[in-house]
C-alpha cells in the first residue's frame, strides 16, 4: 500500500467495513471533481450525474480495490471516461445554458468597486466561453494541469495517453485561450460595456 | 491582433514555455529557458500570457457543492443495496442486455482476459487479477468502463453501439 496516500488508507478502511471512510472520500473529492466535470461536460446537471455515478462505481468496486495506484488517479480516470462517454453521445445535445451565461442580466450593483466586479464577471464569462469552445481533450488537460495542479504524468493516466501528448494538449489549449481572450478583449474595448459608468474614466 | 508564428522551431519553443509554467521541463532545459526568458522580452511576454490564462481559469467562480448531492448518492446506494438483496433485478436486466449483445461482448471479454494474462505485472491497476468471476463482472456493462484493459480495446465505442435505445 502507498502509505503516503491518505485516500488509499480511507479506501482500504472502507473496504474493511468503515462506511464513514467512503463519506470521507466523498467530502474530500466531490467538490474539485464536480468543478472539473462541469467544465468538461459543460452542463451542471450532467456533471452532477457523472459525479454520482463515479462514486457509485467506487462504492461497487471497493472489494476489488488494490492501492497500487493513487486513489485520485483511479477516481479521475473513472470520471473522465464517464464524461467522455457523455460527450460522445450524439443523441444528447446540450439543452442547458452554459455554466456562465453571458446573456444573463448583470446584477444591480452600485456599491464601491462595482465597475471592477462587473469587469471581473465579464472576464469570467469570456474565459468560461472560450474554455467551453476548446476540443474536449484540450479542455480536460488544461483544466487538470492549470487549475488542479496535476502533473503531465497523472493527466496522461486520466486521458490514457502519453506525457508528450499531454504537453501538446495543454500547450494548444493555452495558446488557443490566449488568442481568443485577446480577440474578445479587443472586441469588448470597441464599444461601451452595458451599464458601465463613464464618469471619471 | 498580433501575428504569431508557431510553426517549426517556434512551436517547440512555445510548447516548452507552456511546460515551464507547469514545472514539467527537465532541469537543464528549464534552466536554459529561464535564462532566455530573462534576456528576451518577447519570451517573457509569452510566458506571462500563458500564466495569465491559468490565473483566469483559477479565478473562475466555483459552484458550491449542492448539499443534497451526498444525500442523493446515499439514496442511490441504498437503492442498489435493496436491489441486490432482492436478487439484483436491475443487474439481471443488464445481463440480459449483455447476452443479447452476446457474441461480440464475449469475444471482447475473452480478448481482454488474454490481454490481462500478458500484461506486465508491474502495471499499476486497481484490480487484483482476472478470474471467472472477473469475466462475469466484465459482462456487467457498467463495470466495463472501469477496466483499463477494456478501455484500451476501445470497448466504450462498442458499448454505445450495443446500448438499448433510450438508455440514459
Amino acid at each position: 500500500m502507498d502509505s503516503s496516500d491518505p485516500d488509499a488508507r480511507l479506501m482500504l478502511a472502507f473496504q474493511q467495513g468503515d462506511a464513514s471512510a467512503f463519506d470521507g472520500l466523498f467530502r474530500r473529492w466531490a467538490g474539485p471533481l464536480l468543478r472539473y466535470l462541469e467544465r468538461l461536460v459543460r452542463d451542471a446537471a450532467a456533471a452532477e450525474e457523472i459525479l454520482q455515478e463515479t462514486f457509485l462505481r467506487v462504492h461497487r468496486a471497493r472489494e476489488r480495490y488494490a492501492a497500487e495506484a493513487r486513489f485520485s488517479t483511479w477516481l479521475y480516470r473513472i470520471a473522465t471516461n464517464l464524461a467522455f462517454n457523455e460527450l460522445r453521445r450524439p443523441r444528447r445535445r446540450r439543452e442547458h445554458a452554459p455554466l456562465d451565461a453571458p446573456g444573463a442580466p448583470e446584477p444591480v450593483d452600485g456599491g464601491p468597486g462595482a465597475d471592477e466586479r462587473a469587469d471581473a464577471r465579464r472576464l469570467h464569462q469570456r474565459v468560461s466561453r472560450e474554455l467551453e469552445s476548446l476540443p474536449d481533450r484540450q479542455r480536460a488537460a488544461l483544466w487538470l494541469v492549470a487549475v488542479e495542479g496535476r502533473s503531465y504524468a497523472e493527466v496522461a493516466r486520466f486521458l490514457d495517453t502519453s506525457e508528450s501528448s499531454v504537453k501538446s494538449l495543454v500547450h494548444r489549449a493555452r495558446a488557443a485561450l490566449v488568442g481568443a481572450l485577446d480577440e474578445s478583449r479587443a472586441a469588448a474595448a470597441d464599444g461601451p460595456a452595458p451599464g458601465r459608468r463613464r464618469e471619471g474614466r | 491582433m498580433r501575428e504569431r508564428d508557431v510553426r517549426g522551431r517556434d512551436e517547440s519553443l512555445d510548447q516548452d514555455l507552456s511546460a515551464l509554467v507547469d514545472g514539467e521541463l527537465d532541469a537543464a532545459p528549464e534552466s536554459e529557458l529561464r535564462r532566455r526568458v530573462e534576456q528576451e522580452p518577447e519570451l517573457a511576454a509569452r510566458l506571462a500570457e500563458f500564466e495569465g490564462v491559468d490565473e483566469a481559469l483559477r479565478a473562475l467562480p466555483a459552484r458550491t457543492l449542492p448539499d443534497e448531492l451526498a444525500q442523493r448518492l446515499h439514496a442511490r446506494l441504498e437503492a442498489a443495496r435493496r436491489d441486490t438483496a432482492r436478487g439484483g433485478a436491475a443487474a439481471h436486466r443488464r445481463r440480459r442486455t449483455a447476452l443479447r449483445a452476446g457474441a461480440a461482448l464475449a469475444a471482447a471479454a475473452a480478448i481482454a482476459l488474454a490481454w490481462i494474462a500478458t500484461r506486465p505485472s508491474e502495471r499499476a491497476a486497481p484490480w487484483k487479477g482476472a478470474s471467472e468471476e472477473d469475466l462475469e463482472i466484465a459482462l456487467d456493462l457498467d463495470v466495463l468502463d472501469d477496466l483499463d484493459v477494456l478501455e484500451r480495446l476501445d470497448l466504450l465505442e462498442r458499448l454505445e453501439q450495443m446500448e438499448e435505445p433510450g438508455r440514459t
